[in-house]
Formats: structure tokens, C-alpha cells, sequence
């Protein structure tokens, strides 16, 4: 790793073509997701399973276009303690939330107004002063007291189980993608997962229902790849329950973890933790709008409920902080009325819909069974 | 009679258990609000979500402007949540 680190920031136009009225700095924070994805990337997903994220020193290297004039991406490389290296490569897109955050700036002080369009891009500089590792730490804008202490963080501690058999007797769900770490669902899971998030359009009018996806990780001994096992899912219970939103209280969560730690006493679930979260967008896409005029011609209606919303995303942020194998289950409408689906994983640092498999159950024997 | 402690002692873990602070030495006239943006900090999790405190024990959720010693005894066990919501309301 060099001494010298780029500094990212993100610049805004409100012209395409205009001069940029605002630069934004990328701080260490923005690159969490990133940074977490190449870690099971470049890491986990290589066999080694027992490194842990903090123990990763990592650089941001820009994208540049062949003439140098445009910034189109960048590379985050990452070195484990044992020395070995890995690399994934970001697009700026992976930086949307920070454009966002610069635009609030601009609105803030008037120079924007909300709705308005703008455009973005990234730009680098080498900073010589800054860190060796990631030229873009942010100075701590927690507010709070220090606290003396030890901080611990619970070991992946993957099941040994063999991927071919489970890609074998699976049936696909969503889009295709090779390269994406797997997931595996079992038939019953799916099923009682999707009950959940639809519970709440049997009311009227109909709420936002969910729950927590609850599994396992897995490694494959002969590929050393890392995948994940969706067993269960427990739901929301008592968390407030509306049109467009859905909170876990404290009592949800409390009753959720006391599920979970008596799961994870018991042999046979002793390695199950939360991988997740499902929940029904159980409303019809923009309003209740009928179908447009070329649907019945379509094969597939795209007009849906379905998707990721800026606070499923934040949700997501504070919830599995590090856990970048972490899914989002969304089950919504489309204009036709049909029901659809759509899981969104982790990928070029933002939550993205991906493909699932499906297997008639799963059941792994422990040691000396 | 019990004397009261000079400082606590307490763990806090996230919703979901993968993260953990035995926090030692901890003041109790701090409200337990401010103490929650530190353990967030501290584990790394976002500092632009707001964070708020349970006992584990009494699963009581902490006023977040009551000093933690109010609130509760040391060795106790808290998990940090974040107060956000999921949902379609925005895209």
C-alpha cells in the first residue's frame, strides 16, 4: 500500500456541462458498504473465512477514463494480515448516496430546490497527508462522551456444507448472475417469508408487514466459497404497522433476540443468525394507476411495488453494519395486480435486485450425527 | 445498603449480535442518549441514524436524557437499536 492516498469527493451540476457548485467529500463511512462487499468479494468468498473486516487494510485507487479527463469509478484493494490481497471495482453509482447528501447541502443554503435534477461525478486527488490506508477518514462527528473498553465482533463461523449438491437439486428465482454469492432458500422458508410480508394486505387499508430472514452462512469445503442458507424468518411482531412503513420497536426486537439466543443454544441452530429482512410493500405502484397502454402487449408488467426505498436502504445500514451478505426480501404489486417479488443483496455498494435458489429443505448433521 | 458504584460496567450488543462493547468506567451521571452514540460509534455503526438503549434484564427502553446510573445497575446487559423504519413511503 502506498504512502500517498487518493481523496475522493463527489462534484455536482446543476447543468450538464455547467461548472460544479459543490464538492463533496467520500468519507470513510461512505465506503462501509464497499468496503464490506470487498471484503466477502476478495476475502470470504477465497476460503478464508477468519479474517475479520477490521483486520483488512485497504486504498481507494480511481477509475479513470483512457484520456484521464473522467473519473469512472474506483477500485477498492484490501491486504489481510497473512499478506494476501484482493481487489473490486465500483462505479459511481456506488457514491449516490453521497451526491445526495451534497445536494441537501445545496438546498440548505438555497442554491437547489428539492425535486430539482442534478448531475454528478467523482473526482480524485493524490493527498500526500493523508492516511496510508484510506485517504478518505472522516474526523468523528459522534457527539457522544469516550468509552473505555473492548469492542468484539462475532466470528463468521461458517457450516462445512458442499454447494454442488444444494445448485443440483435447487430450482432459480429472479435474475441471473453468475458471479453473485449464492443463496439458498428452503421451499418452507420461502414460503412462511412471503405469508409474513403479505399479512398485512389482508387489512384494510392494507400495512407494511415483515420480519427478520434467519439462517445460516456456509462454506464450501471443496470451492472454499462462502454462500448463505435462509432457514427461517421471524416476524415483526408488535412493531407499528402502516401504508408505507413499518418500525421495530424495542419490545419487536427484544422478543426477536430472545428467539434467536435460544436458537443459537441449541446444537442443531447453534450457528442460525439474522441474514435479513422481508416486508410487503403491500400497495399498488404509483397510486393505484391502471396498467399503461401497451401492458397487455408485455410479457411482464415493470410497473411494481417492488424495490428498495431510501429508508429500506438506511434501514439496512444501521441494522447489518459489516454484514454484507445481508438480504432484503421485498414483496409487493405490480400495476396488473399480480403478485411479485424481489430480493435485493449487496453489490456495487448499494442493494441491488439478484437472483435465489430454492431447495426442497436442508438439513445439515453436526458432529457425530 | 448498597453503596453506589462510582462508574459502571455494562454490554451492549446490536440487534443483531454480531457487535459487542463491555464498556468499562462509565460515569453514571451520563444520559444514557449520549452513551448510546458513543457505543454506535464505537462499533462503527452510522452516526446519521438516531440510537437508543434497552435493558436486557428488565427489557425497559432508556430515556435517553436520564443519567444511565437512574436507568441501570452496572453489569447489566443493553442491546443499541436503531429508531428507523423500513417501508415504500419513499422511493
Amino acid at each position: 500500500m502506498p504512502d500517498d492516498a487518493w481523496t475522493v469527493r463527489v462534484g455536482l451540476r446543476l447543468e450538464k456541462g455547467g461548472p460544479v457548485v459543490h464538492r463533496e467529500p467520500v468519507t470513510e463511512d461512505d465506503l462501509v458498504d464497499p468496503m464490506s462487499e470487498c471484503w466477502l468479494e476478495g476475502v470470504l468468498r477465497k476460503g478464508r473465512p477468519h479474517v475479520e473486516l477490521e483486520a483488512l487494510r485497504s486504498q481507494v485507487v480511481p477509475l479513470f477514463s483512457e484520456s484521464g479527463a473522467t473519473c469512472l469509478g474506483y477500485t477498492l484493494e484490501v491486504e489481510d494480515p497473512e499478506g494476501h490481497t484482493g481487489r473490486r471495482d465500483f462505479t459511481i453509482h456506488s457514491l449516490e448516496g453521497v451526491a445526495a447528501r451534497g445536494a441537501q447541502r445545496l438546498i440548505a443554503r438555497g442554491d437547489m430546490h428539492q425535486g430539482d435534477l442534478y448531475y454528478f461525478e467523482m473526482v480524485a486527488d493524490r493527498d500526500r497527508a493523508a492516511s496510508a490506508s484510506n485517504g478518505n477518514r472522516a474526523a468523528p462527528s459522534n457527539d457522544g462522551p469516550p468509552l473505555a473498553g473492548r469492542s468484539t465482533t462475532r466470528p463468521i463461523a461458517p457450516l462445512e456444507v458442499p454447494i454442488f449438491p444444494l445448485l443440483q437439486r435447487s430450482r432459480h428465482v429472479g435474475p441471473q448472475d453468475a458471479d453473485a454469492f449464492k443463496v439458498f432458500y428452503t421451499e418452507d422458508a420461502l414460503a412462511r417469508v412471503e405469508v409474513l410480508a403479505r399479512k398485512g394486505a389482508d387489512v384494510e387499508p392494507a400495512v407494511e408487514t415483515g420480519g427478520v430472514l434467519v439462517g445460516s452462512l456456509a462454506c464450501c469445503p471443496q470451492s472454499g466459497d462462502l454462500f448463505v442458507l435462509v432457514l427461517d424468518v421471524l416476524e415483526a411482531s408488535g412493531a407499528d404497522q402502516r401504508e408505507f412503513s413499518l418500525y421495530y420497536f424495542s419490545e419487536t426486537w427484544a422478543r426477536i433476540q430472545t428467539v434467536m439466543r435460544a436458537m443459537q443454544s441449541q446444537e442443531a441452530t447453534r450457528t442460525y443468525r439474522i441474514v435479513g429482512q422481508t416486508h410487503g410493500h403491500n400497495f399498488l405502484p404509483d397510486g393505484g394507476a391502471p396498467p399503461c397502454a401497451v401492458c397487455p402487449q408485455l410479457p411482464v408488467c415493470g410497473r411494481t411495488s417492488v424495490f428498495v426505498s431510501t429508508d429500506d436502504v438506511n434501514w439496512a445500514r444501521a441494522v447489518f453494519r459489516g454484514q454484507p451478505w445481508h438480504l432484503s426480501h421485498i414483496f409487493g404489486l405490480n400495476a396488473r395486480r399480480d403478485r411479485v417479488q424481489g430480493l435485493f443483496g449487496l453489490r456495487d455498494g448499494r442493494l441491488l435486485e439478484r437472483g435465489f435458489h430454492v431447495i426442497p429443505d436442508f438439513e445439515f448433521l453436526t458432529d457425530g450425527a | 445498603m448498597t453503596a453506589l458504584a462510582e462508574t459502571l460496567r455494562f454490554t451492549a450488543t446490536d440487534v443483531t449480535g454480531t457487535h459487542t462493547v463491555e464498556a468499562i468506567d462509565v460515569q453514571p451521571s451520563l444520559p444514557a442518549g449520549a452513551l448510546a452514540r458513543s457505543i454506535a460509534s464505537r462499533i462503527g455503526l452510522p452516526d446519521d441514524v438516531p440510537w437508543a438503549l434497552r435493558s436486557d434484564s428488565t427489557s425497559a427502553y432508556l430515556d435517553d436524557d436520564v443519567a444511565i446510573g437512574d436507568q441501570i445497575e452496572t453489569d447489566t446487559n443493553v442491546t443499541i437499536f436503531p429508531r428507523t423504519h423500513l417501508g415504500g413511503g419513499r422511493g
